[in-house]
C-alpha cells in the first residue's frame, strides 16, 4: 500500500539526459535506412540501390513501426542480440534494408568521426525533406523527437567526445571481443534506467511472476546502481526487492540510502548554487511511511506505530492530508482493538473521502466491511457496503480495489456459509478484465488472484474432484513461485485438502506429518486439525491436552494475521471458525467419556457463536453434531428432528463430506427410531426401503471422495442390518466388501462417534 | 590488536638501506609518492645514523639491457606523455620497464577520466583497466612477475571494484614489503578487525608502520597511539609523517590540546607542508582557534591553492566564522578538485546543518559514508539531520551506525540515548546513557541525562543518586556552562529529600537554598525553601505535640506516683 505513489522524488538532473550510445547510432541508422529505401519507393528520391525493392506491404511498414519503438524504448541491447531482433521471424522486414543496415554501419564505423558527423546532417534532412510541408519524419512525432534529441546531443558533442563514440561504436560492432556476462556490456542511460525501474515496480505491484526474479533483479538494479550511483528509485526498488526475500537488514539500509539520496540531486551540491537545494519534506513523510510499512511487514508492530506517529507529526506539520490519511489506514491495519478499530476505519472513510482520496476511502470500507462482517453486524448491511464499495471503484476506476472487493465479496459469502456463491464470485475475479493499456496493459495478477485461484481449488476438492484440483494447484505454484511474498497460500490450501484425504484413509502418520507442515504457516489451524486427528484416532488424553492448548490460544490470541485485510480468503473469520471447532471438538471428547451434558452445552455455545456471525453452513453442521450426539443419548426423536430440519442446507451449500455424513446420520435415526418405538418386523421390513437407499447414497458418495475409513462404517452397518433381516446373500457380500476395505485401510481406533469437520 | 612492539628489533642501518633501495626502486618505477614518503622516511631515520655512516649508505644499481630507451621512456613519463612512454617501452622484458610500460598506460587512462570527468560513461571510465586486467593476468605465474606488478594488478583490480584485489595486494605486500603504495592501497579494503586479523603479512618493519595507519582508520586509538609511540620513540623520532599521525590519532582520541601541539611542532619544522593540515584545521576549529586557524589558512593559501587540504582549510576558517555559504564554496571547490575526498563531503555536511539546510546535508553525510564507510562522523551527522526533521526512527539507525564504527566514545551513546527517549524506549535509552557514563564522558551529560531517564521511570532514587554524582562529576571537572542543568539537579534533589520524610528535610533545605544561586530556579527554589521551612515548623509543633503526649502520661504516672507518695508515705 505504501509502496503506492510513494517513491522517493526523482534526482533527475538537467543536462543529464540520454548519452548516444553505439546501440543508439545503430538504431538511428537504422531508420535512416528505411526512410530512405521508402522515399525511393515513392519516387522522390533517386537513390539506385533502393529503386530496385519491390514496395513494402503495409505489415512491412507496420513492422517496422513497432520494432523502432520498441528499439527507442528498450535499455542498450548487444549487437549479437540486435541482430537476432532483426533475423526474419520477429518481424516482417525487407533482408535488402537490413544488409544495407549493417554495411553502412560498418562503412560509418571505417570514416571514424567524419561518418557520424555525416549521418547527423542526414538525419536531420529526413525531417525536412522531400518537402518542407511534408516530410518523410514529423518532426513531432515519436521518432521524431527522438532523432531530433540524438541530433543535437550529437551536435553538442566536442571532437574527441565523437572521437570516443566511433571506437566504442567500433568495439560495439566487434563480435571476437565479448565477456560472458551480457549485463557487464550493455549500458543503460539514465532514462532507459527510469523506466525499468518503474516497469519493474508496476510489475511487482500488479503481477509479481512477469517480474524478474529477486537475484535477476538485483542484479539489474546493482548494475543499474553501478552507473548512477545516486539513483533514488533503484535504490527503493532494491528495497521492495529485499522485502520480497525478507531481508531485513538489507531492506533497511537499502530504504535508508534511496531517501537519503532522494532528496537532492549531488551533482547540484556540487556545481550549483545553494537556492537549488530546497527543501522538500514530502518525501520524509513518505520516508518515515515506509519504514512503518517494513516494521510492518515484518512484524514489528510497536516500531511500526512509532513510525506512524513520527509520519502522523510530520504530516500534520505539513498539513498533508494524503500522508494522514494514508498514516490512519496503517493505524487501521496495526491497531487490535476492534471496537477502535472500527471507529478509526469510520474516520478513515468520511476523511478520505473528504478530501478526495478514492483510493484511500475505498481501502477504509473494504476495511470496515470485512471487520463488520466479523463482529456480526446483518448481511443485508454488510452486501450494502459492498455495493456501496463496487460502485465507488467503478466510478474512479480503482482496479486494484475493485479485485479487493470482489476478494472480499468471495471470502464473506464463504464465511457466511455459501461457497456456492463465492466460487461464482472468485470466477468474475479471474475473469475480470483488469489490463491498463496506459500502463503497458499489465494484468493484474497479485494476491487476490492467488486467492480467487486456492477458491476453486478448494471448492472442486469439496466435490471429490481431486484431479481437477491438483491440477490447479500446481498452475497456482507455477505462478505463484516460493520467493513471492503470498506463496503460502496455495501451501495451505494444499495442505489443508492434503490433512483431510490422508484423515479419511485412515492415514495417521501421513496426517501428523502434514499437520507438522502445516504448522509453519499457521499454528492455531495446526492445532485444530492436530486434536481431531487425535480423536479420530481415539487418543483423548492427547486430544485433551491439545485441545486446551488451542483454547488458550485461541482466547489470548494475537496472531498477526487474524483480522487484517491481506487475508480475506476462505481463511476469514479464522479465529471464529477455529473457536467452533474447538466447541465441537470438545463436546466430542466428552461424549466420549459420556459426558454428554458438559458435551451438549459446549454445542450450545458453538450454536451461539455461528447465530450470532450468520454463519449458516456452520450451523447445519454443529446442530448435526448435536443430533450426533443426541443419538447416543437415545434422544431418537429429538436428533432425527434437527437433522431433518437442517440437512436441505447440507444439501444445498455443503461439500460432498458433510452431505455423506449428514445422510448417513439420517439413515441410523430412522434406524433407531424404529427400535424405540418398538416396530414388528413388518413396519421395519417397510422403513428398510427407507433406509437402504440413504445407506448407498451415503456409500457412493464416501467412495467418491476417497473417504474409505466412513464406507467401511456404511457397510459394516448394512451388513447388520441384512443381518437382522436375515438376508444372508447380501450381509455376506457386505461382509466381504468390509473384509476387502479393512484389509486396505487397517484402522486403528476405538472411537466411534462421527466429527462434523471436513473439507 | 595483537601488535607487539617489543620484537621491533631492526636495526637502524637496515631501516635506513632499504628505504634508500625502496626509493630509488620506486623512482625508477615513476612511484613518485610513494618515492617521496620513502624519501621523508629516509631523511628522518638518517638522522639518528653516524654521518659516516649514513654516508657509507648507497644503492647498487643492478646490471640493465636497453638504458637508452628506458631512459627515453622514463623522461616521457616525468613529462607526462604517458601514452608515449608506453609506446617506448612496449615488448621490453626489463621488470622495470615492464612496470614503466603498464603504469604508464594505466596513468594515460586514469589522465583522461580525470580530465573530463562528466564527459564519459562509466563504461569508458574503466575501458582501459579492462585491457590492463587481462594483459597483467596474462603476466602473472611468469619470471618478470614481481611484487610491483603486482601491486599494479591489484590497483587496477580494486578500481575495478572486483573482489580478488585484497588477496592480490595482499601478494603485493609480501613480494615487496617496502612498497608503501601497496600498503596503502590494502589499507584502503579493510573493513575491519577481523579483515585484519585474518591478513598474512610479511615480517618487515614497514609492517608496523601500516598496523598504526590501518589501525587508526579502524578508530582502534588506543592501540595505534600506543605503536606511533613506541616508533616516535624509537627509530622515527624525527619523523612528521609518524608526528602527524599521532596527532591525528590525538584527534580522534579527542585531546585537541595534544594534537594542536603535535601539529604546530610540525608546522615549525616544516612550514611548507600540508599533509595532514586539513585535520589540524579541523582540531583548531573544535578548539575554537579563529587567529591560528587564520594564519593556516594564510600560510596554506601561499603554499597551494589549488590543494584541497587548502580549500578544506579555508572552508573550515570561514565555517568558524559563522560565514556558512562561503565555506560551502570553499568545500565545493575542494570537491570539484578531488570528488572523492570524504573529508570534505563530511563538513560540507556540517556546514549544510549549520545553515539549516537538512536535505543537501544528509545528501552530504551520504556520500561521506559512500566514499568511507568508516566515517563515523558522516554517519552521525546524518542522524542530527534526520533528529532535526523530528525523523527519530530514522536517526536511530544512523546513531547505531556511528556507534558501532566508535563504541566506546560517549558522544554517540548519548546521542542513540537521546534517540531511544525519543523514541519512548527508555530501558533501551538507560543502558546507553549507562555506557556512556562508563567509558567516559567529558561533558557530563550522559549522568544528567540518566537521572533524567530514571526521574521518567519513576526509578527515584537512582535518579537522585545521579544527579549527586553529576553534580559531584561536573563540579570536579568545572564546567562552567553546566549551570542551568546545576540548577535543575539541585531543584530534583531539594524535592527529593522533601518527599523523603522529616529526617532529610535538613539535607532539603541546602540544596533548595543551592537552588536560589541560579537564575533558572530562583523562583522554585524560594518555594522549596518555604515549603522546608513550614515543614519544620510541623515537625516542631508535631514534635512538641508528640513531647506534650509522651509527657502526660508520665505526669499522670508521676502524678500518680505523687498520689501514692503522698497517700502512701
Amino acid at each position: 500500500m505504501a509502496a503506492r505513489d510513494s517513491l522517493p522524488l526523482t534526482s533527475f538532473k538537467l543536462g543529464y539526459d540520454d548519452r548516444v550510445s553505439p546501440f543508439k547510432i545503430a538504431v538511428l541508422v537504422f531508420i535512416r535506412e528505411y526512410c530512405t529505401a521508402r522515399l525511393a519507393q515513392l519516387g522522390m528520391s533517386p537513390h539506385s540501390y533502393y529503386n530496385s525493392i519491390p514496395p513494402f506491404s503495409s505489415q512491412q511498414c507496420k513492422d517496422f513501426c513497432l520494432l523502432s519503438l520498441e528499439l527507442i524504448q528498450c535499455y542498450d541491447v548487444t549487437w549479437e542480440d540486435f541482430e537476432i531482433i532483426l533475423e526474419p521471424g520477429h518481424y516482417n522486414l525487407s533482408t535488402k534494408i537490413i544488409s544495407e543496415f549493417t554495411r553502412s554501419l560498418h562503412q560509418i564505423v571505417k570514416d571514424g568521426a567524419s561518418g557520424l558527423l555525416d549521418l547527423g546532417e542526414s538525419l536531420e534532412k529526413l525531417l525536412m525533406e522531400p518537402a518542407k510541408g511534408k516530410p518523410m519524419i514529423r518532426r513531432d512525432s515519436v521518432l521524431g523527437i527522438f532523432i531530433r534529441k540524438m541530433v543535437l546531443q550529437l551536435d553538442r558533442m566536442t571532437f574527441e567526445g565523437t572521437v570516443e563514440l566511433s571506437s566504442n561504436l567500433a568495439s560495439y560492432l566487434d563480435k571476437s571481443n565479448k565477456s560472458e556476462d551480457p549485463l557487464e556490456l550493455v549500458q543503460v542511460s539514465r532514462k532507459q534506467a527510469e523506466l525499468l525501474v518503474s516497469q519493474q515496480l508496476t510489475m511487482l505491484q500488479r503481477n509479481e511472476s512477469l517480474a524478474h526474479s529477486p537475484v535477476n533483479l538485483q542484479k539489474i538494479i546493482d548494475r543499474i546502481l553501478h552507473e548512477n550511483k545516486d539513483f533514488a528509485e533503484a535504490n527503493f526498488l532494491a528495497h521492495l526487492n529485499e522485502m520480497r526475500c525478507q531481508d531485513f537488514s538489507q531492506a533497511e539500509k537499502r530504504l535508508h540510502q534511496s531517501y537519503d539520496q532522494g532528496t537532492i540531486s549531488i551533482e547540484g551540491l556540487i556545481h550549483s548554487k545553494l537556492e537549488d537545494n530546497l527543501m522538500n519534506n514530502k518525501t520524509f513523510r513518505h520516508a518515515s511511511l515506509n519504514m512503518a510499512f517494513l516494521h510492518a511487514s515484518f512484524g514489528h508492530h510497536e516500531l511500526a506505530v512509532t513510525a506512524l506517529c513520527e509520519t502522523v507529526a510530520l504530516s500534520g506539520e505539513a498539513a498533508d492530508h494524503t500522508c494522514l490519511q494514508e498514516s490512519l489506514a496503517w493505524f487501521c491495519h496495526l491497531e487490535e482493538n476492534p471496537e477502535m478499530r472500527l471507529k478509526m476505519m469510520e474516520r478513515l472513510v468520511t476523511k478520505s473521502s473528504e478530501s478526495n482520496l478514492h483510493y484511500l476511502a475505498s481501502l477504509g470500507l473494504a476495511m470496515w466491511t470485512q471487520d463488520c462482517a466479523l463482529a456480526g453486524v446483518e448481511p443485508k448491511r454488510i452486501f450494502e457496503y459492498l455495493h456501496t464499495n463496487d460502485v465507488a471503484n467503478c466510478q474512479h476506476s480503482l482496479t486494484d480495489m475493485t479485485l479487493t472487493c470482489l476478494a472480499l465479496r468471495a471470502a464473506i459469502w464463504s464465511f457466511y456459509g455459501y461457497p456456492r456463491n463465492a466460487l461464482q464470485v472468485s470466477q468474475l475475479l479471474l475473469t475480470l478484465h483488469t489490463g491498463d493499456p496506459t500502463k503497458g496493459n499489465i494484468y493484474y495478477n497479485n494476491e487476490h488472484m492467488h486467492m480467487a485461484v486456492c477458491n476453486i481449488a478448494l471448492h472442486l476438492s469439496r466435490q471429490g474432484r481431486y484431479a481437477d484440483a491438483e491440477s490447479i494447484t500446481k498452475f497456482a505454484a507455477g505462478q505463484y513461485a516460493n520467493f513471492q511474498q503470498h506463496s503460502q497460500i496455495w501451501k495451505m490450501t494444499d495442505l489443508h485438502v492434503a490433512f483431510y484425504r490422508t484423515l479419511w484413509l485412515g492415514q495417521w502418520d501421513k496426517a501428523e506429518l502434514i499437520i507438522s507442515q502445516l504448522a509453519v504457516f499457521n499454528r492455531s489451524e495446526s492445532l485444530a486439525k492436530m486434536a481431531h486427528l487425535m480423536l479420530c484416532k481415539g487418543d483423548t488424553c492427547q486430544g485433551k491436552s491439545v485441545l486446551k492448548t488451542l483454547e488458550e490460544r485461541l482466547s489470548n490470541d494475537k496472531e498477526p494475521n487474524n483480522h487484517r485485510m491481506p487475508n480475506p480468503g476462505w481463511r476469514m473469520g479464522q479465529k471464529l471458525r477455529l473457536q467452533v471447532q474447538s466447541l465441537v471438538l470438545r463436546s466430542v471428547l466428552l461424549s466420549a467419556r459420556q459426558n454428554f451434558v458438559e458435551a451438549l452445552l459446549q454445542i450450545s455455545q458453538a450454536l451461539d457463536i455461528c447465530k450470532k456471525h450468520h454463519m449458516n453452513l456452520q450451523l447445519a453442521l454443529v446442530e448435526m453434531q448435536s443430533a450426533e450426539i443426541q443419538l447416543m443419548m437415545n434422544f431418537t426423536a429429538n436428533a432425527l428432528d434437527l437433522v431433518r430440519k437442517h440437512i436441505n442446507i447440507i444439501y444445498t451449500h455443503g461439500s460432498l463430506f458433510e452431505q455423506g455424513m449428514a445422510i448417513f446420520l439420517l439413515a441410523r435415526c430412522l434406524l433407531a427410531e424404529t427400535r424405540t418405538k418398538g416396530c414388528n418386523s413388518v413396519e421395519f421390513k417397510s422403513k428398510k426401503t427407507e433406509i437402504f437407499p440413504l445407506l448407498t447414497r451415503a456409500k457412493r458418495i464416501f467412495n467418491q471422495i476417497e473417504a474409505f475409513h466412513h464406507v467401511k462404517d456404511v457397510v459394516f452397518l448394512e451388513a447388520l442390518l441384512y443381518n437382522h433381516l436375515g438376508y444372508e446373500k447380501e450381509r455376506n457380500t457386505r461382509a466381504m466388501v468390509f473384509k476387502q476395505l479393512d484389509e486396505l485401510y487397517p484402522l486403528r481406533t476405538s472411537n466411534n462417534i462421527q466429527i462434523f469437520i471436513g473439507l | 590488536m595483537a601488535v607487539v612492539l617489543d620484537d621491533f628489533n631492526f636495526e637502524t642501518v637496515v631501516i635506513a638501506q632499504d628505504l634508500l633501495n625502496a626509493g630509488e626502486e620506486c623512482t625508477q618505477r615513476g612511484l613518485n609518492f610513494t618515492a617521496k614518503w620513502l624519501a621523508e622516511m629516509d631523511f628522518a631515520v638518517t638522522q639518528k645514523l653516524d654521518p659516516d655512516v649514513a654516508d657509507s649508505l648507497e644503492y647498487q644499481q643492478p646490471k640493465r639491457k636497453g638504458r637508452a630507451r628506458y631512459i627515453l621512456a622514463k623522461k616521457y613519463f616525468d613529462v607526462k606523455e604517458y601514452s608515449r612512454c608506453a609506446h617506448y617501452t612496449q615488448g621490453c622484458k626489463d621488470q622495470v620497464s615492464m612496470f614503466l610500460h603498464y603504469y604508464s598506460r594505466y596513468m594515460a587512462g586514469e589522465k583522461i577520466v580525470v580530465e573530463d570527468e562528466s564527459d564519459k560513461s562509466s563504461e569508458t571510465k574503466i575501458a582501459h583497466l579492462k585491457l590492463l586486467h587481462q594483459d597483467l593476468g596474462r603476466l602473472r605465474n611468469t619470471a618478470q612477475w614481481d611484487g610491483y606488478l603486482c601491486y599494479l594488478h591489484g590497483l587496477v583490480l580494486r578500481k575495478m571494484d572486483l573482489p580478488h584485489a585484497l588477496q592480490v595486494l595482499q601478494d603485493a605486500v609480501n613480494l615487496t614489503p617496502l612498497n608503501w603504495a601497496a600498503w596503502l592501497e590494502l589499507a584502503n579494503l579493510i573493513k575491519n578487525s577481523e579483515m585484519l586479523s585474518q591478513l598474512k603479512l610479511p615480517d618487515c618493519w614497514m609492517k608496523y608502520l601500516f598496523m598504526g595507519h590501518i589501525l587508526g582508520e579502524l578508530h582502534l586509538d588506543e592501540a595505534a597511539l600506543s605503536l606511533y609511540e613506541k616508533l616516535h620513540q624509537g627509530v622515527f623520532e624525527h619523523s612528521l609523517y609518524v608526528k602527524s599521525q599521532i596527532a591525528k590519532i590525538y584527534y580522534s582520541l579527542r585531546d585537541g590540546i595534544q594534537a594542536a601541539t603535535k601539529f604546530s611542532e610540525i608546522r615549525e619544522e616544516d612550514p611548507y607542508c600540508l599533509d595532514a593540515m586539513d585535520v589540524y584545521s579541523n582540531v583548531l576549529y573544535v578548539q575554537i582557534n579563529q587567529p591560528e586557524l587564520a594564519q593556516l589558512a594564510h600560510q596554506a593559501f601561499a603554499v597551494d591553492k589549488y590543494r584541497v587540504e587548502t580549500c578544506c582549510i579555508v572552508g573550515n576558517y570561514y565555517g568558524l566564522r559563522g560565514q556558512h555559504e562561503k565555506a560551502v564554496l570553499y568545500l565545493q571547490r575542494a570537491l570539484k578538485l578531488n570528488p572523492h575526498y570524504s573529508y570534505a563531503w563530511t563538513i560540507m555536511g556540517h556546514e549544510n546543518i549549520e545553515m539549516k539546510n537538512s536535505n543537501a546535508a544528509i545528501a552530504c553525510y551520504r556520500k561521506a559514508t559512500e566514499m568511507n564507510m568508516r566515517d563515523f562522523r558522516a554517519w552521525y551527522g546524518l542522524g542530527q539531520a534526520y533528529e532535526i526533521l523530528k525523523m527519530p526512527l530514522y536517526s536511530l539507525y544512523y546513531y547505531r551506525m556511528a556507534q558501532s564504527l566508535k563504541p566506546d566514545d560517549s558522544r554517540m551513546l548519548v546521542a542513540l540515548g537521546d534517540a531511544y527517549d525519543k523514541l519512548e524506549r527508555l530501558h533501551d535509552a538507560k543502558k546507553c546513557y549507562w555506557k556512556a557514563h562508563c567509558v567516559g564522558d567529558l561533558e557530563c551529560i550522559a549522568l544528567l541525562r540518566l537521572a533524567k531517564t530514571y526521574d521518567k521511570l519513576k526509578e527515584t532514587d537512582h535518579a537522585a543518586a545521579a544527579y549527586c554524582d553529576y553534580l559531584r562529576d561536573s563540579e570536579k571537572q568545572g564546567s562552567g556552562e553546566g549551570d542551568e542543568h546545576h540548577g535543575q539537579a539541585y531543584l530534583y534533589l531539594a524535592s527529593y529529600y522533601l518527599s523523603k520524610g522529616p529526617q532529610f528535610l535538613d539535607l532539603a533545605r541546602e540544596y533548595a537554598q543551592k537552588c536560589v544561586e541560579y537564575p533558572t530556579t530562583l523562583a522554585d527554589g524560594k518555594a522549596l525553601l518555604r515549603e522546608v521551612a513550614q515543614r519544620c515548623q510541623e515537625e516542631n509543633s508535631r514534635d512538641q505535640n508528640s513531647i506534650f503526649h509522651s509527657r502526660q502520661p508520665l505526669r499522670r504516672v508521676g502524678g500518680e506516683d505523687s498520689l501514692n507518695l503522698v497517700f502512701t508515705p
